[in-house]
């Protein structure tokens, strides 16, 4: 007969000593000094025996009384330390009965203790009989009634009958999926520091996630250590619970990027401190992507609507300083209608915590980490938007002496509109021909004064202007250029030539113009169909503008 | 000043006290309770972190966000309720399971959603007006069943048990209950069935 007795200094002693004729006794004892430890938790304390204390050997049966604690009865610590025996497989007693001893009745214990319902689950008995005699019998009594079952079946079974809830700093699931996913995602990152260390022992120790990982059995060996980063670009992180965990898990995968975080000092400010310092830092780094927490306060945690989110103040006043800055936001919302407002408010992006449910699928947080990846590549190809956004946001104050500014300007504003919601090659080419429309427009405002064409004269090898009567955007924009701007810039013009190629080939769906192969096979003009065909054009239209405001006071000839 | 409060996330008196507001502008008011606010709180901190904090002769409780300490303050603190004999009360979120301690001092381990409660503001008037018992009454308004149940797990194990000494620190447990529950009977072994029934009671009454 191997039987354990759990027991603490309310147990009299003489029980104790006649107890080891059954087997081992082991005294539970917490001093002031540990409970002053400003690591303590119970749960630690409780795994830590049932890890490295008591004798990890196979029991008959397990004495427990209903409450460990020696001042305070309702703490039901034999409750709890029972729950760790049910979900430690390291002290190998997963399924070993369990007899609790006590005066109170079954029903009683559920009516006080959350955690009442282990009474009623498979493999725990109950005596008020407190003698060494009665308990031997009852060693005998659970030894012949014992049945063996699976220990997966015997866990799930566990964890249907009892319910564990977490402790108040767990109160949310928010909570428990960032530690949970801090904790999967390092793992697979292979990325450590003391605060990763800590969670891995916390996630190790504590009830509620041993309770989890029972109820979400994850067998993966995850390995996502071989991904990077291949667009270039600046990163900024904004948590406020930078430093615990998540910072080390981005500085790993924005490897060799130009990366910085921010937000531990945010646990001292209120909301509206906490975006006045996210937004001095945005200004300060000048950013390309911005991975953003969703709650950074307390308040957050509370029961309020998207808009008076920490992190959704801070996405909207980051998209109101340049609404190119690619925002992608970080968050344990599993709730559909805080994401649609997120996205409502600029949101380009979205990295959802893993949640403990979620690890059950084979694979998950490896595909987790790559579509991390893939969001921030994508993110940062995306950072022309913000260059594109400040020269179009800066042209509203340079053009203000124009006297078609407007025009201008709400013609740049359908552009950009078009822009950044261009996803396939035809919302590009169509974008394109938006941007264009600015040479048109700038044309249209001059045309009065321009009486000639201007062509190249191969055998001079120059630019010659004879009047005509019917001219080109292209004519007149280089009549512009080179007569009322006084540029000399030829090789600008030729290429402005090439880029109002491309919009005529694809207005008239013009094959000879669009499929044209340069010397080295290049399908040059298609890039009329992707980004780098509109920063181009875009780069050409800015040199445009600046000759405008340049030559604003230049009287018309 | 009676109790010194120690807490660096004010905010979170506003998420948990169910008044909001009006608790904490409450305890603001109380004249015993010196609660230090921003920098001034911070610098508290420090100041016991670094073990160099001058505690109050007149102070009979302290509560303090355990978080905001180091291990070395939070010995510093244990230090000076040992000598002195004065309760602390240790919140914090991470805090799974109350744990209730009365070795030289009373103390107390308590979760912040546990100890920001309706609670809270009875015990604080109670604790200045000295009608306040135990540090239990913070954590459970059942606080007397937890004695009682503790007085009838103690009486079963004096019957069983043969150490003299061992008996007397038992006895003298119960003795101590007895004081803080003050019943118009003694809980002892004569007395069982009294508590059995005032036990019984209780339980059905929630």
């Amino acid at each position: 007969m191997k039987a354990l007795l759990i027991y603490n200094d309310n147990i009299a002693s003489q029980f104790v000593i006649d107890f080891e004729k059954l087997g081992s006794t082991y005294k539970y004892q917490v001093g002031k000094q540990e409970l002053l430890n400003s690591n303590f938790t119970i749960d630690k304390k409780i795994d830590s025996i049932l890890k490295a204390e008591i004798d990890k050997s196979k029991y008959d049966c397990i004495f427990i009384p209903y409450s460990l604690s020696e001042e305070n009865y309702l703490e039901f610590t034999g409750l709890r330390f029972a729950c760790h025996i049910r979900l430690t497989p390291e002290f190998n007693n997963l399924q070993t009965p369990i007899v609790f001893f006590g005066y109170e009745t079954e029903n009683e214990i559920n009516k006080l203790s959350e955690i009442g319902t282990i009474l009623f689950s498979k493999g725990i008995y109950t005596t008020e009989k407190i003698s060494v005699q009665d308990f031997e019998k009852q060693v005998r009594f659970v030894v012949n009634n014992q049945s063996g079952i699976p220990e997966e079946i015997f866990l799930k079974q566990f964890t249907e009958r009892v319910n564990i809830s977490p402790s108040g700093n767990y109160a949310t699931h928010h909570s428990i999926t960032n530690e949970w996913s801090i904790y999967r995602w390092a793992t697979a990152l292979k990325v450590e520091n003391e605060y990763i260390q800590t969670i891995e022992k916390n996630i190790s120790s504590n009830l509620y996630f041993k309770y989890l990982k029972a109820q979400f059995p994850t067998k993966e060996t995850i390995d996502a250590n071989n991904q990077i980063i291949t667009e270039d670009g600046k990163i900024l992180y904004i948590d406020d619970e930078v430093e615990k965990g998540w910072d080390i898990i981005f500085r790993k995968i924005c490897t060799l990027k130009r990366y910085e975080s921010i937000g531990n000092d945010f646990k001292n400010l209120d909301s509206s401190r906490i975006v006045e310092s996210a937004i001095t830092k945005v200004n300060e780094f000048n950013p390309d992507v911005i991975i953003l927490d969703f709650r950074l306060h307390d308040d957050d945690f509370e029961n309020i609507s998207p808009e008076n989110v920490t992190g959704y103040k801070i996405l909207k006043s980051i998209k109101e300083i340049n609404k190119g800055i690619q925002v992608i936001i970080l968050s344990a919302t599993n709730k559909i209608w805080n994401l649609l407002e997120l996205q409502k408010a600029g949101a380009d992006g979205f990295i959802l915590k893993e949640s403990p449910q979620l690890s059950v699928e084979e694979g998950y947080s490896k595909n987790a980490i790559t579509k991390i990846y893939k969001t921030i590549n994508e993110s940062l190809s995306k950072k022309y938007l913000k260059e594109i956004f400040s020269n179009i946001d800066d042209y509203k104050s340079k053009l203000s002496e124009i006297h078609f500014k407007d025009e201008l300007i709400g013609q740049f504003a359908i552009f950009w509109e078009m822009l950044v919601k261009a996803e396939t090659k035809e919302d590009f080419a169509y974008t394109y021909i938006s941007l264009y429309m600015i040479i048109e427009i700038v044309n249209k405002h001059y045309l009065a004064e321009i009486e000639e064409e201007c062509f190249w004269n191969e055998q001079k090898n120059e630019y010659e202007f004879k009047a005509i009567e019917r001219l080109t955007e292209w004519n007149k924009i280089a009549y512009l250029y080179f007569k009322k701007w006084n540029e000399t810039d030829d090789r600008f013009v030729r290429n402005l030539n090439y880029l109002i190629r491309k919009r005529n080939g694809f207005i008239h769906n013009d094959k000879n113009i669009l499929d044209k192969e340069d010397v080295n096979g290049k399908y040059l003009n298609q890039d009329i169909y992707t980004k780098e065909g509109i920063v181009k054009l875009f780069k050409a239209i800015s040199k445009i503008i600046n000759c405008i405001v340049t030559n604003a006071d230049t009287p018309h000839r | 000043m009676k109790i010194l409060f120690v807490e660096d996330r004010p905010s979170r008196q506003l998420l948990f006290l169910p008044n909001k507001e009006k608790d904490v502008e409450h305890i603001r008011s109380l004249k015993s309770v010196y609660m230090p606010e921003s920098n001034e709180c911070k610098e508290i901190i420090a100041q016991i972190n670094q073990n160099n904090y001058n505690f109050e002769n007149s102070l009979k409780l302290i509560i303090v966000h355990k978080s905001a300490l180091e291990t070395r303050g939070l010995e510093y603190i244990n230090n000076f309720c040992k000598n002195e004999k004065v309760k602390l009360v240790c919140f914090s979120g991470g805090i799974s399971q109350l744990t209730y301690n009365n070795e030289d001092y009373e103390f107390l381990n308590i979760n912040s959603s546990d100890f920001y409660t309706e609670r809270l503001v009875p015990f604080l008037n109670g604790f200045i007006a000295e009608k306040s018992e135990t540090l239990l009454e913070l954590a459970n308004k059942e606080w007397k069943l937890s004695y009682m149940l503790l007085a009838r797990q103690i009486i079963g194990s004096i019957a069983l048990e043969n150490d003299e000494d061992v008996k007397f620190n038992l006895e003298d447990k119960l003795d101590k209950i007895n004081n803080i529950l003050s019943f118009d009977f003694t809980i002892n072994s004569e007395n069982t069935e009294k508590l059995n029934t005032e036990i019984k009671r209780i339980i059905l009454s929630l």
